[in-house]
């Protein structure tokens, strides 16, 4: 047994033993759980992928004259922020688009450039046109903005994501006779191919399924720099059917984060534009697991052959809202590049990227090891499964006129 | 012209292959359009559009600026 203050103790005096989430299996498989329990004080974990329920709030400075921007409205690079804030925090989503962009009005729209990518450029150092127009009061009487803002001139400029690093997620197909655009791609008809979005055996929520050490407060690699779990991510689910190693077999847990955007790097905040669907940012993440003992490490060292998720049909079933699987896959067989469905062979192809979550988790290990990133305790746990919460889908009520 | 494309994949081809992907130059058109076939895990890549126009499009018109265009086939 060992603490996160005992851990954090030997991060100061550079004796700590970090590997990451893959390491780790080779570690347990050749020392045993045991062993690697004494030796090992802390398990790096990462991921890559996009994520859509992301975005930064930001704080742009007063102007002379002041203006409101509150109850007004604010475009970075044309792309729409949230402005029902004070006079000038403005809030920009992920999956924001300009007004004109012409969406899916020719099938499949192409949505070149949204809040994902403004996010990126901001990062980049690049200058952003903003546009704000505001309805002008005593103390704020301007009513037009129009400026270039950098990055390193704002007041704030922090990433809030309400909801990343979902714990498993399903394996989408398509089982009509046309090809369809999706969040996870584009999906061939008849079971032309089959994507999913995970790092597997490396994605943290899957290496501590039932969030012993995960929990609100647990600092974070986050695009590059650090941030802290906020809160449970929206859509939270700890209720799912799981494995006996306590592994979800569906979605389940999600986690919201919260970093300076400031202190983050392009390479680990990239906006993407996805055919037919629409902009998101993929966002990359690294959560340290503190081996406080032998049960954490067993979960950690979990492999692909041992983590599962269900494949879906994304032309009827998901957006019938059809609780239906097509079947029962590894992520070792998804790794595979090809799994049978149907008795049919189809190809996978993995929305996250497995060599980024690998550098993010070898970056965070390389932060801890050389001291420049403590541990933080937890200050609240994640809602697990004994807590009863969960996640409802709409209930539809009739509005009376 | 050829070679100098083949040049800048060279640059874009261990990212690639660190997914389990790769990259095949087909064909350069005369009006600059450069085909390309994608391979391995980058043939059935979700993302993959977004790693040719983000990622190789990019860096092959920055070395060799008459490319106007490149597509995967």
């Amino acid at each position: 047994m060992k603490t996160i203050k005992e851990i954090n103790e030997k991060i100061k005096k550079g004796q700590v033993v970090v590997v990451t989430a893959e390491e780790v299996i080779d570690l347990v498989r050749e020392k045993g759980v045991r062993k690697a329990a004494e030796e090992v004080d802390v398990v790096t974990t990462g991921t890559f992928g996009p994520m859509c329920s992301s975005g930064a709030y930001f704080n742009i400075g007063h102007s002379t004259p002041r203006i409101k921007i509150g109850g007004g409205t604010c475009k970075l690079n044309d792309v729409p922020c949230y402005t029902g804030l004070a006079a000038v925090d403005v809030f920009l989503g992920a999956t924001a688009i300009p007004d004109d962009d012409p969406r899916n009005k020719v099938y499949p729209g192409e949505f070149k450039y949204g809040g994902g990518h403004v996010i990126q450029d901001l990062v980049s150092g690049k200058d952003v046109r903003l546009e704000a127009t505001a309805y002008g009061t005593d103390c704020y009487p301007r009513k037009k903005l129009e400026t270039l803002i950098n990055i390193k001139d704002l007041n704030e400029a922090v990433l809030f994501n309400i909801r990343n690093c979902y714990q498993n997620y399903s394996v989408a197909v398509n089982l009509s006779n046309k090809p369809i655009y999706t969040y996870l791609g584009m999906l061939k008809p008849e079971l032309g191919n089959a994507n999913y979005c995970s790092a597997g055996q490396l994605s943290p929520l899957l290496k501590d399924p039932e969030y012993k050490t995960i929990g609100i407060g647990t600092k974070i690699f986050l695009g590059g720099g650090t941030g802290f779990i906020a809160w449970q991510g929206t859509q939270h689910n700890p209720q799912v059917p799981r494995k006996d190693n306590g592994i979800p077999q569906f979605g389940s847990g999600t986690l919201a984060v919260i970093g300076d955007l400031k202190q983050m790097k392009s390479r680990y905040l990239v906006g993407v534009s996805m055919a037919g669907y629409g902009v998101t940012l993929v966002v990359g993440i690294g959560v340290p697991i503190p081996v406080l003992n032998e049960q954490v490490l067993k979960n950690a060292a979990v492999q692909d052959k041992d983590i599962y998720t269900q494949i879906v049909d994304y032309s009827s079933d998901y957006p019938q809202r059809v609780a239906s699987s097509l079947g029962e896959v590894s992520y070792e067989q998804l790794k595979s590049g090809k799994i049978t469905i149907k008795n049919k062979e189809v190809p996978t192809g993995n929305l996250s990227s497995y060599s980024k979550a690998l550098e993010i988790s070898e970056e965070l290990k390389s932060w801890i090891k050389k001291g420049d990133f403590i541990l933080s305790e937890p200050v609240a746990p994640l809602p697990g499964k004994e807590s009863g919460y969960s996640f409802k889908p709409l209930k539809e009520r009739p509005v009376k006129p | 012209m050829r070679e100098r494309i083949e040049k800048a994949l060279d640059k874009v081809r261990p990212m690639l292959e660190a997914d389990g992907g790769n990259v095949e130059l087909v064909e350069v058109t005369p009006d600059g359009v450069v085909k390309l076939k994608l391979k391995g895990s980058c043939g059935c890549c979700p993302m993959s559009s977004m790693t040719l126009k983000m990622g190789i499009e990019k860096i092959i018109k920055q070395e060799v600026p008459e490319v106007k265009e490149v597509v995967a086939l």
